[in-house]
């Protein structure tokens, strides 16, 4: 299958007083049409700064250094004024993190609904009413209800689905969704989580999910990149990510991740602390916190595939079991 | 069981809203009695807005409950006079959520850690008070402590600023600190190493803690054998200890929400079905639904849930419930 998105050694960098920050690094990856696929990584890792770089909204001083991102074969960063704006929302939506508060609190429902369609060039009242409607109704919200409220007579999870629903307005083939269920009650995120996968099949929609949670990767996710100090460490279908995964930052994530079921004495947290990305270490940037660590590490190990669709970049990835050395 | 350092009998927390002629009350804590004991860990678990972090607040004497008592060592607070002021205040520590706006930006973590020995007369000279410092950054695990003890909040990581804080509360050697949802806005690699080290203060030095979360993994991680009391709307609705409380939860609400906390294992995650509620929306917290506050979002109501509401009743040896359907409420076990 081609895939619908297609990242090549993309680069961002922030330039500070400190120095220059490197955000993302190198990233290449393929997001497939009609998979959920989610990118894991903790705050640092680049993953909102990649996710901004895709829809070339990458916010100043971050500057797109290098590389290639197309779309269902469009080069994405070659796109200027009307034809990225078309990509933007129609082609490629986005929920951003928090999303609760991107309504604009003076404006009922309706009126975000009807204002994009108008931005977009809809003008069509009617036939825009309806599909909004309809999403609404997807997203498990009542239209009669929702659409006349301002956002703040809505409860934090209504106005995350109404965002969703919104989000959806264009018919985008593919939804960027940053922590869409973070700031979330635990009740209502197993059922938007649910609602996702059910639009996933019924618009068959591509969605890239981002997230620190390693248990919302295995409720949703089909396949998983693993990112950390703006590099991608490895990319799996999530069964191979959670039972076979073959980087030690992989393996130290899903340890760290406390549960309700199982061994409570096999969690640990991983030692050490994220790395300054404005002085990163040479070479492989988790090695000051690695177990495996070795003088090899110091030259970058690189991407490279290991197994079917299964990409590593370590260079000790035979040696990985599923138990941590501790270090 | 020993004696308890903080119980709290019958306590409510009402507050007002809006303006005279239009004034709103909302009950954040309605009725709740519980009690920490020395030694003890306790987690207090609820959805944002049931009122758990009122509850802490009221512990630690940060907030006057409106109803009901609150005693240290069997002693109502409000009648503490003079030394035993200090005492309790020394005595019983909060940590909140956010390390950085918990510490003073243009001061130094000397400087910070430095005051309350200061403040309680512990030290008299700097040179005592830096050695003090340095021995509790150590026993936090900032190691070596010179590394630390002249940095800026800014200059730490968000696991080591939580440390940090960690170690202001514990430098007077209180008997109970009431840890505020403590790693949620710590790196996810790093939860559990200041989790670890609560649980080390408490084996070490037998600090006693209220760990008060959202995220019941957390809890079962940190108490392990301690108990659990579960907030919904305001009340305790379900109380014990940890593992049984979570392995076989009675309260319809609590097996909701274990059916819905996601596991970190794919192919379990598939299997399970969050149980179905009648809303899935929280009711407005000024008009909360009479008798049991879940009766409009339980799928097992009768009539008298709506009518009177239900006190905790004991279920199982020091396991309550406060729900009239408890012996007719179907068995859910977690799995």
């Amino acid at each position: 299958m081609k895939p619908l998105l297609r990242v090549r050694d993309l680069v961002v960098e922030f330039h500070l007083d400190r120095g220059t920050l490197r955000a993302v690094n190198r990233v290449s990856l393929d997001v497939y049409p009609g998979e959920i696929m989610a990118i894991v990584g903790e705050s640092g890792s680049g993953k909102s700064t990649l996710a901004f770089a895709l829809l070339n909204l990458v916010p100043p001083p971050g500057r797109i250094v290098e590389g290639q991102v197309s779309f269902n074969g469009t080069d994405v960063l070659a796109l200027r004024g009307d034809a990225l704006r078309q990509y933007r929302w129609r082609e490629v939506a986005m929920v951003f993190q928090a999303a609760q508060n991107v309504l604009n609190p003076v404006m009922r429902v309706v009126d975000h609904f009807l204002d994009t369609a108008r931005d977009h060039g809809l003008t069509n009242e009617g036939e825009v009413l309806a599909w909004a409607e309809e999403l609404l109704r997807m997203v498990r919200l009542e239209p009669a209800r929702v659409f006349s409220a301002y956002p703040h007579e809505l409860s934090g999870g209504m106005r995350q689905r109404v965002v969703i629903a919104l989000s959806l307005l264009l018919k985008p083939r593919m939804v960027i969704l940053d922590e869409p269920t973070t700031a979330l009650d635990v009740v209502t995120q197993a059922y938007i989580m649910d609602i996702l996968n059910e639009i996933r099949r019924e618009m068959n929609l591509t969605m890239l999910l981002l997230t620190h949670d390693m248990s919302v990767v295995a409720k949703i996710a089909d396949r998983v990149g693993v990112m950390y100090a703006g590099q991608v460490m490895e990319i799996a279908d999530v069964d191979s990510i959670f039972y076979r995964p073959r980087h030690p930052y992989t393996v130290g994530l899903i340890h760290a991740a406390p549960s309700l079921l199982g061994d409570l004495d096999r969690k640990q947290p991983i030692p050490g602390s994220p790395p300054d990305l404005i002085n990163p270490p040479p070479g492989c940037p988790f090695r000051p916190r690695c177990g495996y660590a070795s003088a090899r590490c110091e030259e970058d190990p690189g991407l490279h595939v290991i197994a079917d669709g299964h990409w590593v970049a370590c260079h000790h990835w035979e040696q990985v079991t599923h138990h941590a050395p501790v270090s | 069981m020993s004696t308890p350092i903080i119980s709290l009998e019958n306590v409510s927390v009402t507050f007002q809203r809006g303006v005279l002629w239009r004034r709103q009350r909302v009950h954040a804590v309605v009725n709740v009695s519980l009690a920490v004991h020395e030694g003890e860990v306790v987690a207090l678990v609820g959805e944002s807005g049931c009122g758990k972090t009122t509850l802490g607040r009221v512990v630690v004497g940060l907030q006057a409950p409106t109803r009901g008592r609150v005693l240290y060592y069997g002693q109502d607070v409000r009648t503490l006079r003079g030394e035993a002021v200090y005492e309790y205040r020394r005595s019983v520590q909060i940590v909140h959520q956010d390390s950085y706006a918990a510490l003073n930006p243009v001061r130094t973590v000397y400087q910070s850690l430095s005051a309350p020995f200061f403040r309680y007369r512990l030290v008299r000279r700097r040179a005592e008070a830096r050695e003090k410092v340095a021995e509790l950054l150590e026993m936090m695990g900032l190691t070596p402590a010179g590394d630390f003890i002249d940095k800026y909040p800014h200059q730490l990581s968000g696991g080591q600023r939580q440390r940090v804080v960690l170690a202001r509360a514990v430098a007077l050697r209180p008997r109970l600190i009431v840890a505020d949802e403590p790693v949620s806005m710590v790196d996810v690699s790093l939860r559990l190493s200041i989790l670890d080290l609560m649980r080390s203060l408490n084996e070490r030095m037998g600090i006693a803690f209220l760990y008060i979360t959202h995220d019941l993994a957390t809890a079962r991680y940190f108490v392990r054998t301690g108990r659990i009391a579960v907030m919904y709307l305001g009340q305790v609705v379900e109380m014990g200890n940890l593992q049984e409380v979570l392995t076989w939860p009675r309260h319809p609400y609590l097996q909701a929400l274990l059916s819905a906390v996601p596991v970190p294992d794919p192919r379990r995650a598939r299997h399970m079905k969050p149980l179905p509620l009648r809303s899935l929306d929280l009711p407005d917290p000024t008009h909360p639904p009479s008798g049991c506050r879940f009766h409009p979002r339980c799928p097992y109501a009768e009539a008298i849930c709506g009518a009177e509401e239900p006190p905790l009743q004991t279920v199982a040896d020091g396991h309550q419930v406060a729900c009239h359907l408890v012996d007719k409420v179907p068995e859910w076990v977690l799995s």
